[in-house]
């Protein structure tokens, strides 16, 4: 009995290994991760947090702090040099990657990304386009607190809503700079100046090929490269220009596409089949003249499958131009055809440029919205 | 009559001892004597003496002034022997031609329901204690125990404990007598036992052991009747004493009876099975064989439709869990897991947090034992503080420790949300195993968060699995498992699907609905 009650003394006394109060703990919302000198720049966005109805002095909802380090861990560990709350860095909702840092190497970070537990492999992954992590940061956004809060919801309700630029996990990042015959390649935001103050922007995708970003999509591309990853593609819209007789925009909203690309051998000759089989509704008509009729709702279907096609083959040329199968060529073909990627793997780079294409793309208007006649004036 | 004085020096006590054991003797002057010495110093004690008959012949009757109807003594005891005798014997009828006077008496002149006889006097102050009336005549070792028993106790009222809205809202009261009757009303079977023993060596305490023969397990019975034997004890005050000493496993906060104070719900007990046991001047009956699950069960659950009460039953289950893990949770969380909260919430709680002197721990620990203290203070207030200790509990903890920054809001909320929580429980027994094992559960989760959390778990599960009440499995029907009678656990089985009992070890008759037919679409 007496040793119990020591053991259970001693265990009252001194536990709380790994126990971190809240009290004195911040919470940092994102990983800024850049470059400059020589040395490593751990940006962080901690919230800056009071107790409810108490008068605060200090209005900011957020402290923007920087520290340098040789190593990731280091930097991260040198911030409390001058804030003196524990960060609780499992919180971070995005990681972003600093200009400077993704067009020279990212070796010294990629490490940290898979080893550290404290890094969410959730969290989405950014690069900062011509601005560092720290400036991109120190906006504040429109009606949300966080900057980084707002840029993971950015990203997420775009893909949902508009469709161009797929989130990527900090998970996925790694396993395609991981993986053979796949790169990664991942949204930039950068600054867009709105009066006086700067505020964030999504602005097409970083390309990576093995350790830096060689190259950038714009929208178009990014879109292409979105409908042709291999998860099911939901929402989203994009316009559509229609010329049989009267010039107008059309706006389709997908509703549903999958993306089937498979490796083929024709006549010694490896080439791609991209399949696409989406279907949409039409959102919106920005003219007058009539659609539906048998012939022109069939032209429609058939003027959005070309736009899919456009998207698809600029995105496709872009990867082949820089070289970066960011399309995940490579691995689908060291799965379907493992004796063919056996000789091809080791020069991919010299194959992928030229790889032959070809797109099957079927897309069918499921709905008009209960409106079957095209508006007419009178 | 005469109250009996207090007489200094007489009667020693040793001797007192010596004369209880003594047969009633057949001169009247020597019960007189040994009756004096027995109730010396006892005030509510009345010996009144008279002769009656023709000749007269000498006669007292004992009793305690306050339990008995002396009305009736008057009307069916005195007024017979004192004058209709009289009256007969002016009818030349002697007192003297019959043989046996006594019998006699008994027989034709009193008119009184309950007559015992009686031979030792031990048992007349068995009897005069338990509010009987002993008649004694000159020349006769018999005495006869005239049931008078009357006096004031609590009527039937509603359970203040046990609130139901639906079903029966009698509650028993500290009569015996007027509990067994209050069961018998239900269940008008001769079925119905209820058998009665007398515990303590100075309360001399009624205790009914209520059974249903032909359902409750004969086993059962015999072994409840040989603890209960086994008990010497010198005073049984209420059930609790009983349920502690007959228990199976004594050193555990997990009781292993059921306290109730509802005949319905005693009822539907044996019905099932069980074994009641009632002690006289106690309202809270004892149930018992009970498996821990059981105690989520509400009697209420049976009167109401079977989906609605399904329904309140699983919510029951939630709140028990909730009760006992949740301030627990809350601290493994904010101390050790903070990656598991999502980060609009943390903030939130981190926002709550800055500038509160303590660690989660200890002001889930304050905060947890305040609550505790106001419970038990709110239980024994009297009606009129009541509401000032409500207000200092609502203003001063409430509030204005979180507006000193003394504790965090969502503390606050936590611990008032397991408060209610543990309310839900309709077992007052269930609760306050919950109550201190969540003690237990918070500490554990302090020392090593989730993981603690789990140990304590564990360990909890394993004592409650090894537990068992009167040879019933703790935590039966889930383990050891019962498909069957999982069925009226987390859900209340249809009464048109209840065809048999939940079994008991040894049970006879398992058969409740004999014709199935009408088994509904």
């Amino acid at each position: 009995m007496k040793r119990l009650t020591a053991l259970l003394l001693i265990m009252v006394f001194l536990s709380g290994c790994g126990k971190i109060e809240l009290n004195n703990a911040a919470v940092p919302l994102a990983l800024g991760l850049d470059f400059q000198n020589d040395e490593l720049l751990l940006t962080t966005q901690l919230a800056n947090l009071s107790m409810p109805g108490k008068a605060q002095t200090d209005t900011s909802e957020f402290k923007v702090v920087t520290a340098r380090g040789k190593t990731v861990a280091e930097a991260a560990r040198n911030i409390n040099l001058y804030i003196s709350p524990v960060p609780l860095w499992s919180q971070t909702q995005v990681a972003i990657l600093g200009d400077n840092l993704s067009r020279r190497d990212i070796t010294p970070i990629v490490d940290f990304l898979v080893r550290n537990r404290y890094v969410r492999k959730n969290d989405l992954i950014i690069v900062s386009h011509q601005a560092s992590p720290e400036q991109i940061l120190s906006v504040k956004p429109y009606l949300e607190p966080y900057t980084a809060i707002a840029l993971k919801n950015i990203l997420e309700i775009q893909a949902g809503q508009i469709g161009i630029y797929p989130p990527i996990s900090a998970n996925e990042f790694i396993q395609k700079l991981a993986a053979p015959g796949v790169e990664p390649v991942i949204p930039m935001v950068s600054l867009k100046k709105i009066g006086a103050a700067n505020q964030i922007e999504l602005s097409g995708m970083a390309v990576f090929k093995k350790d830096r970003m060689i190259g950038q999509l714009n929208e178009l591309e990014s879109r292409g490269y979105f409908l042709m990853r291999p998860e099911r593609y939901y929402g989203g819209l994009f316009p559509v220009l229609w010329n049989e007789g009267e010039k107008q925009w059309l706006t389709i909203e997908i509703s549903n596409s999958k993306a089937t690309i498979i490796p083929q051998i024709q006549q010694q000759q490896l080439r791609m089949k991209i399949k696409i089989d989406a279907e949409g509704n039409l959102y919106e008509q920005g003219g007058t003249s009539d659609l539906f009729t048998r012939e022109t709702f069939m032209q429609v279907e058939k003027a959005c499958e070309n736009e899919v096609a456009r998207q698809l083959s600029t995105c496709i040329q872009k990867a082949q131009l820089l070289n970066s199968d960011f399309l995940g060529w490579g691995q689908m073909i060291a799965r379907s055809e493992p004796e063919i990627w056996k000789s091809a793997g080791p020069q991919w780079d010299n194959i992928f440029p030229a790889v032959p294409y070809e797109l099957d793309i079927t897309f069918k208007i499921r709905r008009t919205y209960e409106t079957d006649k095209t508006f007419v004036f009178r | 009559m005469r109250y009996l004085n207090n007489k200094a020096g007489s009667a020693p006590s040793d001797s007192s001892e010596e004369l209880i054991s003594m047969p009633i003797s057949i001169s009247l002057q020597e019960n007189l004597d040994r009756l004096t010495v027995l109730l010396d110093s006892c005030s509510d004690a009345v010996i009144r003496e008279f002769s009656f008959g023709e000749p007269y012949r000498k006669g007292i009757i004992v009793f305690f002034d306050g339990l008995v109807d002396k009305k009736q003594i008057e009307s069916n005891l005195l007024k017979p022997l004192l004058l209709e005798l009289n009256m007969q014997n002016n009818q030349s009828l002697q007192l003297q031609q019959y043989s046996n006077i006594l019998g006699h008496i008994q027989e034709h002149i009193l008119s009184l329901a309950d007559l015992k006889n009686l031979q030792t006097l031990q048992e007349v102050c068995h009897h005069i204690t338990s509010g009987d009336t002993v008649f004694l005549i000159e020349g006769y070792a018999t005495g006869l125990a005239a049931g008078t028993r009357s006096w004031q106790g609590r009527p039937v009222q509603t359970p203040e404990n046990e609130v139901a809205v639906f079903g029966p809202k009698e509650g028993l009261s500290e009569t015996l007598r007027f509990n067994t009757a209050n069961l018998r009303r239900r269940l008008k079977s001769t079925q119905f036992k209820i058998e009665s023993l007398v515990l303590g060596r100075i309360s001399k305490t009624d205790v009914a052991v209520c059974y249903i023969e032909g359902i409750a397990p004969p086993e059962l019975v015999k072994e409840v009747k040989a603890r209960l034997g086994k008990i010497d004890i010198d005073a049984i005050l209420d059930t609790g004493y009983l349920a502690e000493l007959i228990a199976d496993y004594k050193w555990t906060i997990f009781t292993q009876t059921e306290h109730t104070e509802k005949p319905d719900r005693i009822c539907g007990q044996l019905l099932e099975g069980k074994v009641c046991l009632m002690v006289d001047g106690s309202p809270m009956a004892l149930v018992l064989p009970i498996s821990f699950p059981e105690y989520l069960i509400s009697p209420e659950d049976y009167y109401i439709h079977f989906i609605p009460a399904s329904l309140f039953r699983m919510l029951r289950f939630i709140a028990f869990v909730m009760a006992l893990s949740l301030p627990s949770l809350y601290v493994a969380l904010i101390s050790y897991h903070q990656e598991m909260i999502p980060t609009s919430l943390l903030l939130t709680i981190t926002a709550t947090r800055q500038g509160v002197p303590f660690p989660a721990f200890m002001e889930a620990l304050l905060l947890e034992a305040t609550f505790e203290m106001l419970r038990e203070a709110g239980l024994r207030l009297p009606r009129a503080v009541g509401p000032a200790v409500s207000i200092v509990g609502a203003l001063i903890i409430g509030d204005a420790a979180v507006r000193a920054g003394l504790v965090s809001t969502p503390m606050v909320v936590v611990v008032a949300f397991t408060g209610i929580a543990s309310f839900v429980s309709p077992s007052y027994n269930a609760g306050i195993i919950i109550r201190i094992a969540r003690f237990a559960f918070l500490l554990s989760a302090a020392m090593l968060g989730f993981l603690g959390i789990i140990i304590a778990a564990i360990l909890m599960l394993l004592r409650m699995v090894s537990l068992s009440s009167f040879g019933l499995p703790y935590m039966s029907p889930i383990a050891p498992f019962n498909l069957q009678q999982m069925g009226d656990i987390l859900m209340r089985r249809p009464w048109f699907k209840s065809l048999k009992r939940p079994f008991l070890d040894g049970m006879e008759n398992v058969i409740r609905q004999r014709n199935p037919a009408n088994n509904g679409r």
